[in-house]
């Protein structure tokens, strides 16, 4: 079985959409999928500088769909880390503290390198939780608080002790995943882009299989065809086990 | 095992990655692990060589003989002997489709040579294959930035030459819905992705245009052959079956 480090809903509104949930839920299940690491409503996000309202109404929505289908949907606490700081600790008290998120999520408000994100990855460390970063290398269109890889790494390197999934091979590419060599703390998830061939088998040679998860970043993307991309890069069974399950079961604190 | 044919893959070199199964006979093993009994080849070298048709020549004799794969004969419309080369694709090569890559060649498939291009395939009643794109543009080479074909251009060919049969290569999802209901007009799989994938492609284009199509190998065959394997409720069968094969024997004229 299969544990998704990457998902959303997108049906907006402080109240999942219970249609929704219900069709995601049978999708993954059809592909293999057991658990799904939910990391924030796709439409509610308030674009990419959201308020902190729209944080609230974000993270106030993983938290029903956790609850309303616990053995399947994981939460992760969205933040924005230009908003004030107090706000966003107070968020992540609510959220992981009480709400039993296991996991932030930041997309593009600010880049990785930016010092905001400091008291809030301090706090990750004194929880002992992942974090979830966005990054590409595009050729076109690079938001201005899009983070590359390397911004990434200059973040894992402030904080070698907190977990931090790299979103988006594809995106990433073979110079991101250089980027990370040598911040072993970092992992990269399979997620985002076209399945395009050979990506996968390079991230496991070049990070090795500990350091690859598999992510869907479904809906945007198709479960069936995130699961095939990683079959595709032809892993030992040891290897696909890592991506599939291992690695997340491990930094989520899963039973393995 | 039912037929699956897949429009779109390439054998040869990419300058970008080294991919794996860049071979017909790597290729083929690849594929047919994956269920697929048919497949449209072109030469991945002709998208940069100065003269594509030398990768037409060299890639059809690697597939002579094959019944697996369908050869499709690359051309460069705006070059002088393009006229000869797709005879000889056609007459010589066994060619049973053309295709085109108007960006990656530096022309606008609004040119007036495409559509003489789109003419002599209508006349020889062979499938003019238009590839929108090799890759998504964000991934690109910082000094080889090429935009994708716009599927305003794609209709405006098929405007101007409405007796030929197209096939546009690698549209994304959300770019399907100008193709609805344009006779004439296919459009493979291969970059649609959204949700459950066939579906989405299902919503935007009319069932009987759309065929498989992996990019392989491009793209990896295991992912794109999974946008067929939804849950059994999703698609009526002879759907499913017509984007499979049907439709693409109809496009082959076959």
């Amino acid at each position: 079985m299969i544990i998704d480090i990457h998902t959303h809903l997108a049906a907006p509104g402080l109240q999942p959409d219970a249609d929704e949930m219900l069709r995601m839920r049978a999708l993954a299940r059809h592909a293999g999928i057991e658990k799904a690491v939910a990391l924030g409503n796709l439409i509610a996000v308030g674009g990419p500088h959201p308020t902190p309202e729209q944080i609230h109404m974000v993270n106030e929505n993983t938290l029903r769909a956790m609850h309303a289908q616990p053995d399947f949907f994981i939460g992760f606490c969205y933040m924005n880390a230009a908003n004030p700081e107090d706000f966003s600790l107070a968020e992540i008290e609510r959220c992981v503290v009480r709400g039993g998120m296991r996991g932030l999520k930041f997309w593009v408000a600010v880049l990785a390198t930016d010092k905001r994100h400091d008291a809030l990855l301090a706090r990750a460390q004194d929880l002992g939780i992942p974090i979830l970063y966005h990054a590409w290398y595009k050729a076109f269109d690079q938001g201005s608080g899009e983070s590359t890889p390397a911004q990434v790494a200059d973040l894992a390197r402030r904080f070698p002790k907190v977990q931090i999934v790299m979103a988006h091979l594809t995106g990433d590419g073979e110079r991101g995943v250089q980027d990370i060599l040598d911040t072993p703390n970092v992992l990269i998830d399979t997620s985002g882009g076209q399945p395009e061939s050979g990506l996968v088998e390079y991230a496991v040679r070049r990070l090795g299989a500990e350091r690859v998860i598999f992510g869907s970043d479904w809906p945007i993307r198709d479960f069936g065809v995130q699961i095939g991309r990683v079959k595709g890069g032809k892993l030992s069974s040891r290897d696909a086990e890592l991506v599939f399950r291992g690695n997340a079961a491990r930094i989520l604190g899963l039973k393995p | 095992m039912s037929a699956l044919l897949d429009t779109s893959v390439f054998a040869g070199h990419w300058p970008f990655r080294a991919l794996p199964a860049t071979t017909p006979g790597e290729l083929k093993a690849r594929l047919a692990a994956g269920g697929v009994t048919q497949a449209w080849i072109a030469p991945l070298d002709a998208v940069f060589y100065a003269d594509p048709h030398e990768a037409n020549r060299a890639l059809a004799a690697s597939v002579q003989g094959d019944s697996f794969y369908v050869f499709v004969g690359a051309l460069n419309p705006t070059l002088p002997a393009w006229r000869r080369d797709a005879e000889e694709c056609l007459d010589k090569l066994g060619a049973r489709a053309l295709k085109v890559f108007p960006n990656y060649h530096g022309y606008a498939l609004t040119d007036a040579r495409a559509a003489e291009l789109a003419e002599l395939c209508a006349r020889r009643n062979v499938p003019l294959c238009v590839q929108l794109r090799m890759q998504d543009e964000r991934g690109h080479h910082p000094l080889v930035k090429v935009p994708g074909v716009p599927l305003t251009d794609v209709k405006a060919l098929h405007e101007r030459v409405p007796a030929a049969r197209l096939l546009a290569c690698a549209a994304y999802v959300k770019e399907m819905k100008e193709l609805q209901s344009l006779p004439n007009l296919w459009a493979e799989i291969s970059h649609a992705e959204w949700e459950l994938s066939l579906a989405s492609a299902l919503e935007r284009c009319a069932p009987e245009y759309l065929v498989y199509g992996s990019h392989a190998p491009l793209h990896y065959p295991e992912a794109e052959v999974a946008k067929l394997a939804a849950p059994e409720a999703e698609f009526p069968a002879a759907t499913l079956e017509a984007v499979r094969a049907g439709n693409a024997q109809r496009l082959l004229g076959s």
